[in-house]
C-alpha cells in the first residue's frame, strides 16, 4: 500500500520531538505543528463534524501536555501514545453522546439536513462529500481502523497494538472496509481518478 | 503481503483517504490560541491536580478559568474588562452532587490573545487496568456500593483506576458498554445543555452532557453509556436501587469476583 506508507514516512521523522519529560512552550509548539493535521483529520473522519472535532482535538492535546510526564518511550512510540489519546477521547465522545455510532450516522445519513452548517458546506464544497458518506457506513471499528491508517498514518501493527487485535486482523479489517467505501462511493456516483 | 497486495485494489481509494482535505488549517490557530491560554493561566495543571484522569477533564478546566480571571477581576478593583463580563456572564447555574459541580454556561468560553510565554509543565496522572471489585475497593480504601442488576447480558468486565481518588467500572454486552466511574474528593464538570433533575431510587439524579450523576456514601457515581438503547427512568432506577456492597450477590454479573 505505496500512498499510506509514503504518508506514514513523512509523519514518522519526529522522534527527536521528545527528549525530555518537561513539556516546554518550544516543544509544545513542536508537537502541535507536528501531529495537529493528523490528529485533526483521525477524528474528523471519525465523526464528521467539524465544530465538535475542534473541541475534541483541543482535549486531545490538553490530555498530551496534562499526561506528558507520564510518556515513557520504553513502552511505546509518541505518536502511537498520542493515538491512544485521540481514541480514547473519541470513545468518551460517543460514551457520553450514549449512542451507537453508526446507528446515529446512519440515522443523518436518511435525513441529510436540507440546511447544513458552514462547517459541513465547507466538507460538500471541497468534493469530500462522497466519501464522508461512504464513511458514515463502516461500522465503528472498520470507521477507527481507517481512520489510524489514513488519517494518522499509523502502521498495521501500531493499529493493531491500540486495539488489542492482531496484525491479520487488522489488514482483514482494512480490507473490507476499502471494499465498502469502494462499493459506496460508486454508488454515489464519485468518479475516480 | 497478500493483504497488502488486495489492499492495492483500492489505490483510488486509499489516495482519496489521505489525500482529503478536511480544513483542518481552518480551526488550527483557535485550537492553538485555546491551548496557549489554558497552558498560561494554569489550567491544564491545577486540572489534573484535582482531576487525575477522570473524565471531563476539559470541562472542569473551565470552572476554574472563571476562577481565576474572575479573581483577576475583583483584585483589580472590579475594572473588570468585556471578556471578563464575558465569561462570568456565561455562567447560567451551578448544580452540586455530592463532590461534584455542574456549572451550566450559555456559551462557549471565548477566545483570548495573549503573547506572554509561561512555563507549561505537565502533572502526572496515572491510569491502572485491574481485575476484580475487591482490588478497586482497597485501591480506594472504601467498601463502595456496586450494581446488583444490570439488564440482561452485560457482564462486569475490568476496572479501571484514575489516580487515588477515581475508579471506573466497565460492564460490557457484546458492542454494548457501561461504564460506572465512581470518584472521591472535588470534581466537576460543565455544560452548555441543559440540566435536568430527576429523584430515582429516593436520589437526585442528575442529567448532563449525556452522563446519570448521582451521589451515594459520599462518592459521586457517574453513568455513562455506549449501546443501542438509551436506559429509561425504570431501568435506572432498578440500577440505582439495587446498587448494594454485596456485588457477589450476582454472580452472572460478577462472574470474576
Amino acid at each position: 500500500m505505496e500512498i499510506a506508507q509514503m504518508n506514514a514516512s513523512v509523519y514518522r521523522k519526529d522522534n527527536e520531538v521528545v527528549s525530555g519529560k518537561e513539556m516546554s512552550s518550544v516543544k509544545f509548539d513542536q508537537i502541535f505543528d507536528n501531529y495537529y493535521k493528523r490528529v485533526y483529520k483521525y477524528i474528523c473522519y471519525q465523526i464528521n463534524n467539524q465544530n465538535m472535532a475542534e473541541d475534541l482535538c483541543s482535549q486531545v492535546f490538553e490530555k498530551v501536555i496534562a499526561k506528558y510526564k507520564t510518556y515513557s518511550p520504553e513502552k511505546s512510540s509518541f505518536e502511537v501514545w498520542l493515538f491512544a489519546i485521540a481514541r480514547n477521547i473519541v470513545t468518551d465522545y460517543h460514551r457520553s453522546n450514549k449512542k451507537k455510532f453508526h446507528l446515529s450516522l446512519d440515522a443523518i445519513l436518511e435525513i441529510i439536513s436540507p440546511n447544513p452548517s458552514l462547517e459541513e458546506e465547507v466538507i460538500t464544497e471541497e468534493g469530500n462529500k462522497e466519501l464522508f458518506l461512504a464513511l458514515r457506513k463502516l461500522s465503528p471499528k472498520e470507521r477507527n481502523i481507517i481512520s489510524m491508517k489514513f488519517a494518522a498514518g499509523l502502521k498495521n501493527s501500531e493499529i493493531a497494538g491500540l486495539l488489542g487485535i492482531s496484525g491479520a486482523n487488522v489488514g482483514v479489517v482494512l480490507h473490507r472496509s476499502l471494499k465498502k467505501l469502494h462499493k459506496s462511493l460508486e454508488m454515489g456516483g464519485y468518479e475516480h481518478g | 503481503m497478500a493483504e497488502e497486495q488486495n489492499i492495492d485494489e483500492f489505490k483510488e481509494v486509499c489516495a482519496l483517504l489521505v489525500n482529503t482535505d478536511v480544513n483542518a488549517e481552518m480551526h488550527r490557530e483557535r485550537i492553538y490560541n485555546r491551548l496557549e491560554f489554558q497552558i498560561e493561566t494554569g489550567v491544564i495543571q491545577q486540572n489534573n491536580e484535582k482531576m487525575e484522569g477522570i473524565y471531563m477533564k476539559r470541562s472542569f478546566n473551565k470552572s476554574i478559568a472563571v476562577a481565576v480571571l474572575t479573581g483577576v477581576c475583583l483584585v483589580g478593583g472590579f475594572s473588570t474588562t468585556a471578556l471578563g463580563q464575558g465569561i462570568i456572564q456565561s455562567v447560567v447555574g451551578y448544580f452540586q452532587v455530592g463532590n461534584m459541580t455542574i456549572t451550566q454556561y450559555d456559551k462557549e468560553l471565548p477566545k483570548i490573545e495573549s503573547s506572554a510565554k509561561g512555563d507549561k509543565n505537565a502533572v502526572r496522572g496515572n491510569t491502572e487496568q485491574i481485575t476484580t471489585i475487591k482490588e478497586a475497593r482497597t485501591n480506594m480504601k472504601i467498601d463502595f456500593v456496586v450494581p446488583t442488576w444490570l439488564p440482561e447480558g452485560y457482564k462486569y468486565m475490568k476496572s479501571v483506576m484514575h489516580g487515588d481518588n477515581a475508579v471506573e467500572l466497565v460492564y460490557s454486552k457484546d458492542e454494548n458498554l457501561v461504564s460506572l466511574l465512581l470518584s472521591k474528593g472535588e470534581n466537576g464538570i460543565s455544560t452548555t445543555g441543559v440540566v435536568k433533575t430527576e429523584t430515582i431510587a429516593g436520589k437526585s439524579v442528575y442529567f448532563a452532557n449525556g452522563i446519570v450523576l448521582w451521589e451515594q456514601d459520599g462518592l459521586t457515581y457517574e453513568l455513562y453509556q455506549m449501546s443501542e438503547k438509551n436506559s429509561d427512568l425504570e431501568t435506572l432506577g432498578k440500577i440505582i436501587g439495587t446498587m448494594s456492597t454485596e456485588a457477589d450477590l450476582n454472580n452472572e454479573l460478577y462472574p470474576k469476583n
